[in-house]
């Protein structure tokens, strides 16, 4: 499984005394923040025109693969977003964050393709779950203190309604005996 | 004593005037001689001379305790439990032995009485194993009852260090009985129910004191057709059901009051249930029919009612395999079947387990569409008055009346394995009221002696003529009450009709000269317990082998007795079978409707008196099956034919309209008609010649009925195991 | 009875109720007049009362005797489904065949029609959906219990056992007759 950056949030200043070691070692950070700066003042500008909205636009279809590739998710899963993709898990799904949403929809996963249509939310594995609902902030990849042990399972869906659901049967002896009847053609 | 409060001195002074009232009124009753006056507990009360203290204690409704005395057994006196201090007498006395005597005062509820028995508790108990908690009589147990009233807090019992408790090796006396000697507390009461109602002089003592043991001396089945209630008479748990061994605690069970249909008596019974399952059947307390005692047929059959059930609709597939179906295919085959038959083709059989409610549908519906072919599986005689006349088919003495009379007549019938319960008053009868009982047919075992006259029916010819010169005759002529007894099976033949004719004129020439011009003196006693309602109803006895050649859909409801094979009938004819067990109707059907068993609905039955009784729901019928009218309701409505009742209230109008004796519960209408009958068989000159000799194929030695299941057709209920058809 | 009186009669005999109330009408009761001492209290509320006053409290006061058949069902909140379909039995319970105590059977019960038991799919046990299945009620007399029914609307019927028998004094001598057929073989 492939490591991606985790977006952070831009911190405050540091105190003036600890600026120059600070930018000596993160020059290629600051920079990048300064480039933000500007990017931030020009978009306000932007913003003014609304043109954000159609970079974001852009953006988004360029993430989504195209416009076929977003057509596509759109008719998938009812919506475009784009973001950082966190991690993925065993079975192909994707999981992304983006803070712009409103927490809440900040986090989200794409079902793996071989799910199609058919996916919903009890494909989500035990360890994503937690991220997915913001009880923890640690993917499950980075977390260093997740269990795993050989003899833990693999995640199962939920398989009600198909053919492989759990159906409940009696497990005591029939109180009645049927007659049988006894068949008529050797046949 | 003087210085009275005045309050309590004018409390006295009503009782005062009120003394002379009462003394009057006991005056009136000491009019009759005969009664003496004894005290029970300072209550005054009138009783017979001879009558124990112990039943007259009973009718001021105190209760002694007692566990040997038994009201319709002999009195053994040997529990000593039922002791009561007698004033004046030096010892306390035994209740149940004891005669009253004038002016006897007696204290059930006195230290030395209550002294007495917690002794003989004490000694009962010392022998007596402690194993309640796995005793199948455990809440139901009169030593564990009565234990709790007068047994002791502690044990005095030091001889466990020496040579321990009593124990006594199990007896085997059969499949039926389980028993477990050690808790014998040696009452005799089953020595004395097998010698004196069962007549099976099997049980008995051997040893003495601590070495006293009942049993059969050498091992051998207690073979006797009413042993179950050796069972319910134990008042501890040394004789227990086996079937029934371990398999609920009384407290747990449901009990439904209700009546059997496995013998034409109809006893009445008590369904115990529980988690929807029939566990057990005990008798009810009827005098009038079953007293306190039932077969062992109907107390033990109650398995085979969850074995070779029908559980589901069947109809036959292309192959003529039966294949489970909805309710709705198989109502919907049946009918396109009867709707595509001619009325004249449809022929519908009821058999011997078929309720009231059924077969009126059923008649309804073939009336509805125009038939008239409506059997019953056993036949009568149609010849002179046939079942027009419902006194010549009829139990008319009625069961009770039967202790009643002086002298019994048996004619072709083993009434010991017909109605086992009948046989039972009729040894009862013979035991306390010096009745004499003759025989005419195979020479079996009735339990009691009687009067072997042969086993020809020209005999009956003879006596009906009075040619006979035979010693039965002059007993019958000079009997007060004389009773005549014919067994249905023995009208099934072609010379059915002329034995029910001489029987006839035979009983009419016995009533002519009776002082009693309300006994009733011919009795038919059916095979059955449907048959009577049929017959009220208006069903042809018997089907014939011609309604049948011709039939084109053949409805049998329950009709099990083989009468319809496929031999008899013709190639193209559905069958249609309505039943709870698959056997050999269903066998041969072409569509089958799961109907309830005798436990499962509220149904009328009418017993060989022609007393309708009703069942009521114990448990739900199994799977898909359903309650039976209610099946030929749905199914008239397809046809359509629709029924004119939806409720059971209804169906009982109806049956109320076709007769109104099948609605009057419990209670036997009189019937006396018997001249008119009698008339009526002469004017159609039904006498021929008769000289078979009566044999029945129930009339084989082997008289264990509930056992013996080869060929007897309600052994279906007995479990499928010796059963060819399902196997 | 006593206060009706007391107010009708005020306005001719103002003072002298408690004499008016010694008068041979009351004495017409059933109350046995020898075990009175005097006469009765009446309360000053009632003596002085104004006649409209007076009216209203015997109102408030008085019971209400319905002459008429009392039928309950449409307000003990009993669904129609179990009023009007249900049959009610009263019976005497029978004596049980494995003992020989009488003690609990010397009254009439009523039962409601049994109904459909069918076995639970998850614990095999025995459900039940019909609340009245475990409704037993015990009373001195069938009177009673027809009352009760007709007072909650239940059609019923009564079932009565036949037990009367015969009384026919037993006699231990019976076992040792030497003519007759009692005479038992086992002693």
């Amino acid at each position: 499984m492939a490591r991606h950056p985790i977006h952070k949030a831009v911190n405050s200043p540091s105190p003036d005394t600890q600026i120059a070691i600070y930018y000596k070692k993160n020059s290629q950070w600051i920079n990048n923040q300064l480039f933000l700066v500007f990017a931030y003042k020009m978009s306000n500008i932007a913003k003014y025109l609304a043109l954000d909205k159609v970079a974001n636009f852009f953006n988004i279809i360029k993430q989504n693969g195209g416009i076929r590739g977003s057509l596509f998710k759109l008719y998938r899963q009812d919506e475009l977003k784009d973001g950082q993709l966190v991690g993925e898990d065993n079975y192909g799904n994707k999981y992304f964050e983006n803070p712009r949403y409103f927490y809440g929809r900040n986090r989200w996963v794409e079902y793996s393709d071989k799910f199609y249509m058919n996916y919903d939310g009890s494909q989500v594995p035990a360890e994503w779950f937690g991220w997915l609902h913001y009880k923890t902030d640690l993917p499950p990849h980075l977390d260093p203190n997740r269990p795993k042990y050989k003899w833990m399972l693999d995640w199962n869906e939920n398989l009600s309604g198909t053919t492989g659901q759990y159906t409940p049967y009696s497990t005591t002896r029939p109180k009645i005996e049927a007659w049988q009847p006894k068949p008529k053609s050797s046949v | 004593m003087l210085r009275q409060p005045l309050s309590k001195a004018l409390a006295l002074s009503p009782c005062a005037r009120l003394a002379p009232v009462t003394g009057r009124r006991y005056a009136q009753v000491q009019a009759q001689p005969e009664k003496v006056e004894v005290f029970i507990d300072d209550k005054p009360v009138y009783v017979l001379p001879g009558t124990t203290v112990l039943q007259a204690a009973a009718l001021v409704g105190v209760e002694i305790p007692r566990f040997c005395y038994h009201e319709r057994l002999a009195v053994a006196g040997n529990c000593r439990m039922c002791l009561v201090e007698v004033e004046k007498s030096p010892k306390p006395v035994a209740a149940c032995a004891m005669p009253v005597m004038k002016g006897m005062r007696v204290k059930t509820t006195s230290d030395l009485t209550r002294k007495a028995r917690e002794g003989v508790m004490e000694f009962l108990l010392v022998n007596h194993p402690l194993d309640c908690p796995i005793c199948d009589q455990g809440g139901e147990c009169d030593l564990q009852d009565q234990s709790m009233a007068f047994g002791s807090d502690k044990s005095r019992f030091t001889d466990i260090h020496f040579s321990g408790k009593r124990a006594v090796e199990d007896k085997d006396v059969g499949p039926l009985i389980k028993t477990v000697m050690t808790r014998c507390i040696h009452c005799t009461r089953c020595i004395r129910f097998a010698s004196e109602v069962a007549g099976i002089d099997d049980l008995g003592t051997t040893g003495r004191g601590t070495d006293m043991q009942v049993g059969t001396y050498v091992e051998k089945m207690f073979l006797s057709e009413l042993s179950g209630n050796v069972i319910d008479l134990c008042p501890v748990g040394a004789l227990t059901s086996k079937p029934y061994s371990f398999a609920a605690r009384p407290w747990e069970t449901r009990r439904i009051d209700s009546i059997d249909v496995l013998d034409p008596l109809g006893s009445n019974i008590v369904v115990a249930t529980r988690t929807n399952e029939v566990l057990r059947i005990l008798p009810r307390t009827n005098e009038e029919i079953n007293e306190e005692w039932l077969a062992d047929k109907s107390r033990f059959a109650c398995d085979g009612l969850k074995r070779q059930r029908l559980v589901t609709p069947m109809v036959a597939d292309s192959r003529g395999n039966l294949t489970p179906v909805e309710w709705e295919d198989a109502i919907v085959a049946a009918a396109q079947a009867i709707r595509d038959c001619p009325p004249e083709k449809l022929v519908a059989v009821a058999g011997e387990m078929a309720d009231a409610e059924a077969l009126v549908s059923l008649k309804d519906l073939v009336n509805r569409l125009g038939g008239e072919h409506v059997y019953t599986e056993q036949s009568f005689p149609l010849a002179g008055a046939g079942t027009d006349l419902r006194s010549s088919y009829l139990f008319n003495t009625k069961i009770a009346n039967v202790e009643e009379s002086d002298f019994v007549l048996l004619i072709g019938t083993n009434v010991r394995f017909e109605a086992p319960l009948l046989n039972a008053r009729l040894r009862k009868a013979f035991i306390h009221k010096e009745t004499d009982v003759a025989l005419i047919g195979p020479n079996v075992d009735l339990t009691y002696e009687y009067m072997h006259v042969g086993d020809s029916a020209s005999i009956v010819k003879e006596l009906a003529s009075g040619t006979s010169n035979h010693e039965v005759l002059k007993r019958l002529q000079s009997a007060k009450r004389p009773v005549l007894i014919l067994g249905a099976d023995q009208l099934k033949t072609p010379e059915g009709a002329a034995l029910l004719a001489y029987t006839q004129e035979l009983a009419l020439k016995l009533q002519g000269k009776l002082e009693d011009k309300e006994w009733k003196v011919l009795n038919v006693l059916q095979r059955n317990a449907s048959q009577v309602a049929a017959l009220d109803m208006g069903y042809k006895p018997g089907v014939t082998a011609d309604a049948l050649k011709n039939a084109k859909v053949v409805y049998l409801l329950g009709a099990d007795g083989g009468q319809v094979t496929r031999e008899s009938l013709p190639k193209d004819c559905v069958v249609i079978y309505q039943g709870h067990h698959g056997d050999r109707g269903a066998s041969i059907a072409d569509v089958v409707f799961p109907g309830a068993a005798y436990t499962e609905k509220r149904a009328t039955f009418v017993n060989a008196e022609g007393r309708p009784q009703q069942t009521l729901v114990a448990v739900t019928p199994p799977g898909k099956a359903r309650e039976d009218w209610k099946i030929i309701r749905a199914l008239s409505e397809v046809v359509g034919a629709g029924l004119p009742y939806d409720t059971m209230d209804e169906v009982r109008e109806r049956l109320a309209d076709v007769s109104p004796t099948l609605v009057c519960y419990g209670e036997v209408q009189d019937n006396n008609y018997f001249a008119q009958a009698q008339a009526l068989t002469q004017a159609l000159h039904c006498y021929f010649a008769i000289k078979r000799r009566l044999i029945s194929p129930e009339c084989i030695p082997l008289l264990y009925g509930a056992l013996s299941d080869e060929g007897h057709p309600v052994v279906v209920l007995r479990a499928a195991l010796s059963d060819p058809v399902s196997m | 009875m006593l206060k009706v009186i007391a107010t009708t009669a005020k306005t001719s005999f103002s003072r002298s109720l408690p004499a008016f109330s010694t008068c041979t009408t009351r004495l017409a009761g059933e109350i046995d007049p020898t075990c009175r001492k005097e006469a009765p209290k009446i309360d000053s509320d009632t003596v002085t009362a104004l006649p409209e006053e007076a009216k209203e409290k015997m109102v408030y006061e008085c019971t209400i005797c319905v002459p008429t058949k009392v039928d309950l069902s449409p307000i003990t909140g009993v669904p129609e489904e179990h009023v009007k379909t249900r049959r009610v039995r009263i019976y005497q319970p029978p004596k049980n065949a494995m003992q020989s105590g009488t003690n609990n059977i010397h009254h009439w019960e009523m039962e409601f029609d049994n109904r459909q038991r069918w076995e639970n799919p998850l614990m095999g046990w025995t459900s039940t959906g019909d609340p009245l299945s475990n409704l037993k009620l015990e009373f001195t007399s069938p009177n009673e219990a027809i009352e009760h029914c007709e007072k909650n609307g239940w059609s019923w019927y009564v079932d009565v056992p036949k037990i009367e028998k015969e009384f026919r004094p037993k006699n231990y001598g019976l076992n040792f007759s030497w003519n007759r057929r009692t005479r038992v073989s086992t002693k």
